[in-house]
């Protein structure tokens, strides 16, 4: 059993699923990822308790949603779908409850976001100007580590242990330094504009 | 201001590619066109690049040194908990479990109205009168899936061999590999549910490739009984 594939496992027990056979296939299958999911919950949460129960709801919702599984792409890849769509979910929940204060990420850099210029434009045309300054000013690692934590909402120590970053202050070092640049590149935009 | 400023910038757009299909995509289960559409657009977008730092870094399992005393107790905190899957018969959950007792109690009763009075039906009524004109040379066909049950999904060595489950009344089979767009590699006729490669298509099975085979039954006056899913396989780098 140990031997086959992930979705090879799944192929056998769709043809006898109520067998105990088919439930040892699933056992085997589940396990191979409790640990996988379990790091990945925790690195969200930051928090023992929450990611057991996170994990607990991404196991239960892959089993529910088994038959639905085609394989064109890797099982592993299909759970973290199910993984990502629960935390998604999970962070809409948390937007809509009172607001935590937003974790320190801002180091010593002075706020840039009061810019004129910046604060005069539309949403819509905010967005691309700061996609490209960000693009312009910020190295891959910076913009990266911007992006899980502002648009993903991951703390940045579940990003140093994602991206394996092992310089000594992990992601706060990257996202100092990227708001730094970026007030400059905002400057400079705002004078030219 | 910063906070909302930054999240409005960078969480995905209409023009991001869903988490599905970028999840094919590094898996290298889509084909060229689409490859090079998604790849032009994670190349300017540092939101799906992270999506995807962040698929990978849940596909390799990686554990951070850090973090590892609180996986293991959450690993043990789940085995504790009870198993997803139903010990007894894992079946998934039917309409009628929602079904309120007093409404599946009138049904249950309908029902055996009916059977008593199929029964004496049955036992009063004369054999009845077939027509004349029946085409009984003619199949009778139904769409059926055929399981394949290997090779799926990641494979540590080129397989040698494909098998899938038989079909009932099926009397051949046809074989196809194909690269992910559908472009056949190969592709044979059998009347068993299982086939050995030729060397000169395991030869075409390199590692980190996906491909993709499906199967096709027929009955022996060659209609379609059953056909299969295109299932991926790829061996690993």
């Amino acid at each position: 059993m140990t031997s086959l594939s992930d979705e090879e496992l799944i192929a056998q027990y769709r043809l006898a699923p109520a067998s105990d056979r088919s439930r040892n296939l699933l056992d085997e299958l589940f396990r191979r990822h409790q640990t996988r999911v379990a790091a990945w919950c925790y690195r969200l949460t930051g928090d023992r308790t929450q990611a057991a129960d996170l994990a607990q709801e991404v196991f239960a919702k892959a089993y529910a949603s088994l038959d639905r599984f085609r394989a064109d792409s890797k099982f592993t890849t299909w759970l973290y779908v199910i993984a990502r769509n629960r935390w998604r979910d999970e962070l809409r929940a948390r937007e809509a409850r009172p607001r935590e204060a937003p974790e320190d990420a801002a180091g010593d850099a002075e706020p840039w976001s009061e810019n004129a210029a910046l604060t005069a434009l539309d949403a819509r045309d905010a967005r691309v100007v700061v996609r490209e300054l960000m693009s312009a000013a910020l190295d891959e690692t910076e913009q990266r580590v911007m992006a899980l934590h502002y648009a993903h909402g991951l703390r940045l120590d579940a990003i140093t242990a994602a991206l394996g970053l092992t310089n000594q202050s992990g992601a706060k070092a990257y996202i100092v330094s990227a708001r730094r640049k970026l007030k400059t590149a905002v400057e400079r935009w705002s004078t030219k504009s | 201001m910063e906070h909302e400023i930054l999240n409005a910038a960078l969480r995905p757009g209409p023009d991001c590619i869903d988490v599905e299909r970028l999840g094919r995509f590094v898996d290298g289960a889509v084909a060229p066109d689409e490859r090079r559409a998604i790849a032009a657009h994670v190349e300017g977008c540092p939101t799906c690049q992270a999506e995807i730092s962040l698929l990978q870094a849940f596909t390799e399992g990686r554990v951070d040194a850090t973090e590892s005393a609180a996986v293991r107790d959450i690993v043990a905190e789940l085995q504790r908990r009870p198993s997803p899957i139903p010990s007894a018969a894992p079946e998934k959950p039917r309409a009628w479990r929602g079904i309120p007792l007093g409404m599946l109690r009138a049904v249950m009763t309908t029902a055996a109205v009916l059977v008593v009075a199929s029964s004496v039906y049955l036992f009063r009524s004369t054999a009845p009168q077939l027509p004349i004109d029946i085409d009984a040379g003619r199949d009778v066909t139904r769409s059926l899936a055929i399981a394949l049950i290997s090779p799926v999904g990641d494979q540590r060595s080129a397989p040698s061999r494909l098998e899938w489950q038989p079909v009932t009344g099926a009397s051949r089979y046809h074989v196809r590999v194909m690269e992910v767009d559908r472009t056949e590699l190969w592709s044979v006729d059998t009347d068993a549910s299982a086939v050995d490669l030729p060397e000169a298509m395991r030869a075409r099975i390199v590692p980190a490739k996906t491909l993709l085979w499906d199967v096709t039954a027929f009955t022996s006056s060659s209609a379609v009984i059953a056909t299969s899913d295109a299932q991926r396989f790829r061996v690993v780098p």
